[in-house]
């Protein structure tokens, strides 16, 4: 069930209602329910994946339990290591498997012995890596001893399982939201509003955003031999734009529906293209996954303390794993290498925390100096982008070598409605500017008087059915 | 909670009001013609009708034989284009139609377009019948895909489809489904927008399905296709008839209607990169589509026949 579906349309109506008119009286019930339709969106894509989603749950469950029970520390880390390499040896079997086979094909081949590789033929389970991380973050957080272990079956299934975050993130945490699923929760006016204000601002992002974008960055993206160098700029450009309006659209609908639920999730995005430098972007793109890798791989790892080697080391590993994380194909992996590269200078010059604060807050325009810096980091990202979105690395050397012709200077060849985005597009980024201070571009709508709230919400939508795009399923979904 | 309900319907309301109002003004949804079942049985649009294809300036007009489309029928070697929505084609302008294309590589004919959406075989069938006791075509071209067939069995009853009872081998008319729904959707134009933009079950899995159009793995009711086959030999000019199957049909079909005595295209899209159909959630043949389907089409009548146009033409006068 997608988010900009009917289907969804129908389902959240008729699980709020149960929610806050039949249930509100108890908890227990209100976190069976949101468990029960958690499934049902689940299932709704494919239900034979349930099943693992029950068994990954149970697993966490029960070792969680086991580790905080062990009195030994043999056991402990026996019940530990079981948890870690039954979720990860899932990840490897569903999303690496064939991958890790027909690269150690070629790499027989190279050295002239010939194999065929044994591949699976399975379907990545849709939401898998979301999942995985989040029970791994739990097991990790016991065995630290951050954490008690949850005995209520019920409460932490839902922590896995719920259906705003369960398919694309954002990655919870077992202490920002199991206390959020044990505490009684009221209805707040402001919240349930606030979740209708993001999701409507999330389907914008999604449908006037993405998925236009997303038919020019196909179109360019497929024949890359047939553009010009400047018409393939705009294809990077116009997927940099599709990939930020489809998973912080995501993020945002997913953050807006759970506080209808009076839940609050971890923020995912915090407008990434405005950043200064490669650091402060990894700080507001996917903060959910950032930090995950940071707190449970860097530090783990001895982050930065151990001199300049050990922070480029670390730097490096986190990288390369964020590139994996999103898809066994080498595009990733150099796509996590080029950012590894690109935060570098300011690791070891160690800027990398210079630019904690919102930029240019309080001002209506960035310094000369901070538009500067936007400007650069965002290009850094737009090139690393087309290693993310091309099929193969023979594909992405083709395209970056297409721009770097003689064409780049030539006009760009595109649809009068291609330009029509563009220029979209520019009112989007206008908007997340001013509303940059917000927790989403028009969160601080609400200080308007309502004739103005209400005029931008229509106006929203009006365009929601002007310019609404082809496409429909999230790019996030498949990792 | 009282309040925020308030201000929710409020807003959607106001909100479902204005987007009505853009649908209208912006053509977001093409208008569907209302229908009529003739003395025959056939469902028919009432002529006279008109309305936009989606988001065209162009206008449709039900003719005065009661389809939209091409009505070429001054001339005196017609061939009829019968189908279902893909003949229809109220998702393409005109120029896309079939009939349009195929006057370009002909121009020596005349076509006439007989296309509704939920148009079965046995239905498809009848209305050659319609055609010859009118306006005389010298061939029909009927544009099918394999579920047609399963359709027009009435052991598997859709109400609003006319088909044909095996057991005592009569045609079963189809009613005229007007449900609350249907009214409501082509009425509510913005309720039909959303039905059209957001479609139902629509996931990674069938999007696939959608963009690699058409392609059956079921098994092959041979007895059902059979039964219906030996039906229409028995009541139908077949020599008349030529078959365009869908891409995907299966071999054994093909064969099946050869057997039976009708001749045949397979359309075919395989090295085709692009896809033929209207959008990832639509399986519809786009424009790109119908001339691809045109094209082949044009070969099969150049080729098969091994005639061209003005010889065509010749052979089918007399």
């Amino acid at each position: 069930m997608l988010f900009n579906s009917i289907n969804f349309a129908l389902f959240l109506p008729v699980v709020f209602a149960l929610y806050w008119f039949v249930l509100h009286k108890n908890l227990k019930l209100q976190n069976f329910l949101l468990l029960g339709a958690s499934y049902f969106f689940y299932a709704c894509w494919d239900w034979r994946f349930l099943f693992l989603l029950v068994f990954s749950t149970l697993l966490d469950y029960f070792t969680g339990i086991k580790i905080a029970e062990a009195t030994q520390v043999r056991l402990k880390k026996f019940w530990f290591w079981l948890s870690i390499s039954i979720n990860l040896g899932f990840l490897g079997v569903f999303k690496y498997f064939n991958f890790f086979s027909e690269s150690f094909a070629e790499a027989l081949s190279n050295v002239g012995l010939q194999v065929n590789p044994w591949t699976l033929n399975v379907i990545l389970p849709i939401g898998i890596s979301f999942y995985t991380f989040h029970g791994l973050s739990y097991v990790i957080d016991i065995y630290k001893g951050k954490i008690k272990p949850e005995k209520d079956f019920i409460d932490y299934s839902l922590f896995v399982s719920f259906f705003p975050l369960l398919v694309a993130g954002p990655i919870e945490r077992a202490t920002h939201l199991l206390p959020q699923i044990k505490k009684k929760r009221t209805f707040e006016y402001s919240t349930a509003v606030d979740g209708l204000r993001q999701i409507l601002w999330g389907l914008f992002k999604k449908i006037v955003i993405a998925d236009n974008c997303a038919y020019f960055a196909n179109i360019i993206f497929d024949n890359p031999a047939q553009q010009s160098g400047s018409t393939l700029v705009l294809g990077a450009l116009f997927f940099t734009f599709q990939i930020y309006g489809d998973f912080s659209g995501y993020s945002d609908i997913a953050l807006g529906t759970a506080r209808l639920f009076g839940i609050e999730l971890l923020k995912n995005f915090s407008f990434p293209y405005f950043s200064r430098d490669i650091a402060e972007f990894w700080r507001r793109w996917h903060i959910s996954l950032s930090s995950w890798f940071r707190d449970y791989v860097y530090i783990p790892c001895g982050g930065s303390r151990g001199g300049n080697w050990m922070k480029v080391r670390n730097t490096f590993i986190i990288f390369l794993l964020s590139g994996f994380w999103h898809g066994a194909n080498w595009t990733f992996i150099i796509w996590g290498l080029l950012n590894a590269l690109y935060i570098m200078p300011s690791i070891l010059l160690n800027t990398n925390r210079s630019n904690l604060d919102i930029v240019a807050k309080g001002r209506l325009l960035p310094s000369f100096k901070d538009f500067l810096q936007i400007l650069l980091t965002f290009s850094l990202t737009v090139f690393a982008w087309i290693f993310f979105r091309a099929v193969d690395l023979h594909h992405a050397f083709q395209y970056i070598g297409g721009i770097f012709s003689a064409s780049l200077f030539e006009m760009p060849v595109l649809p009068e409605s291609g330009f029509i985005i563009l220029l979209l597009v520019a009112m989007f980024f206008t908007v997340e500017w001013f509303g940059r201070e917000g927790d989403f571009a028009i969160s601080k709508i609400s200080i308007f008087p309502t004739p103005v709230s209400w005029s931008v919400y229509f106006g929203l939508i009006v365009l929601m059915f002007i310019f609404q795009g082809k496409e429909q399923v999230f790019i996030y979904f498949q990792f | 909670m009282q309040k925020f309900i308030i201000k929710l319907f409020l807003f959607t309301t106001i909100i479902t009001i204005a987007g009505e109002v853009i649908v209208r003004i912006f053509k977001l949804t093409p208008d569907i013609p209302h229908l009529y079942v003739d003395h025959t049985g056939i469902q028919r649009y009432i002529p006279g009708q008109t309305g936009y294809y989606s988001k065209a300036n162009s206008k449709w007009e039900v003719n005065h034989y009661g389809w939209l489309g091409i009505a070429d029928v001054e001339n005196d070697s017609i061939i009829s284009i019968i189908g279902d929505s893909f003949i229809e084609n109220m998702m393409n302008p005109i120029s896309c139609n079939q009939g349009s294309i195929l006057k370009s590589y002909f121009k020596d004919f005349g076509f006439f377009e007989a296309g509704r959406s939920g148009v079965t075989f046995i239905e498809a069938m009848q209305i050659t019948k319609l055609l010859d006791s009118t306006i005389k075509p010298k061939m029909h071209l009927i544009y099918m895909a394999e579920d047609d067939f399963y359709e027009s069995d009435a052991t598997y009853r859709f109400k609003d489809r006319m088909q044909l009872n095996l057991t005592s081998n009569t045609i079963v008319n189809g009613e005229l489904k007007a449900p609350g729904v249907k009214k409501l959707l082509y009425n509510c134009k913005v309720l039909y927008y959303l039905y059209l933009r957001f479609p139902l079950f629509v996931n990674s899995k069938n999007k696939e399905s959608h963009t690699t159009a058409q392609v059956k793995t079921k098994e092959v009711d041979v007895k059902s296709i059979n039964s219906i086959l030996d039906y229409c030999r028995k009541n139908y000019e077949l020599e008349k008839i030529v078959l365009v199957l869908h891409p995907g049909t299966s071999k054994t079909v093909e064969t099946m209607v050869n057997n039976a005595g009708f001749k045949s295209i397979t359309l075919n899209t395989t090295g085709d990169e692009k896809s033929w159909a209207v959008s990832s959630s639509d399986g519809h043949w786009s424009c790109y589509g119908h001339h691809e389907v045109a094209k082949q089409i044009r070969a099969y009548l150049t080729t098969h026949i091994k005639l061209n146009a003005t010889k065509l033409k010749m052979a089918l006068n007399k």
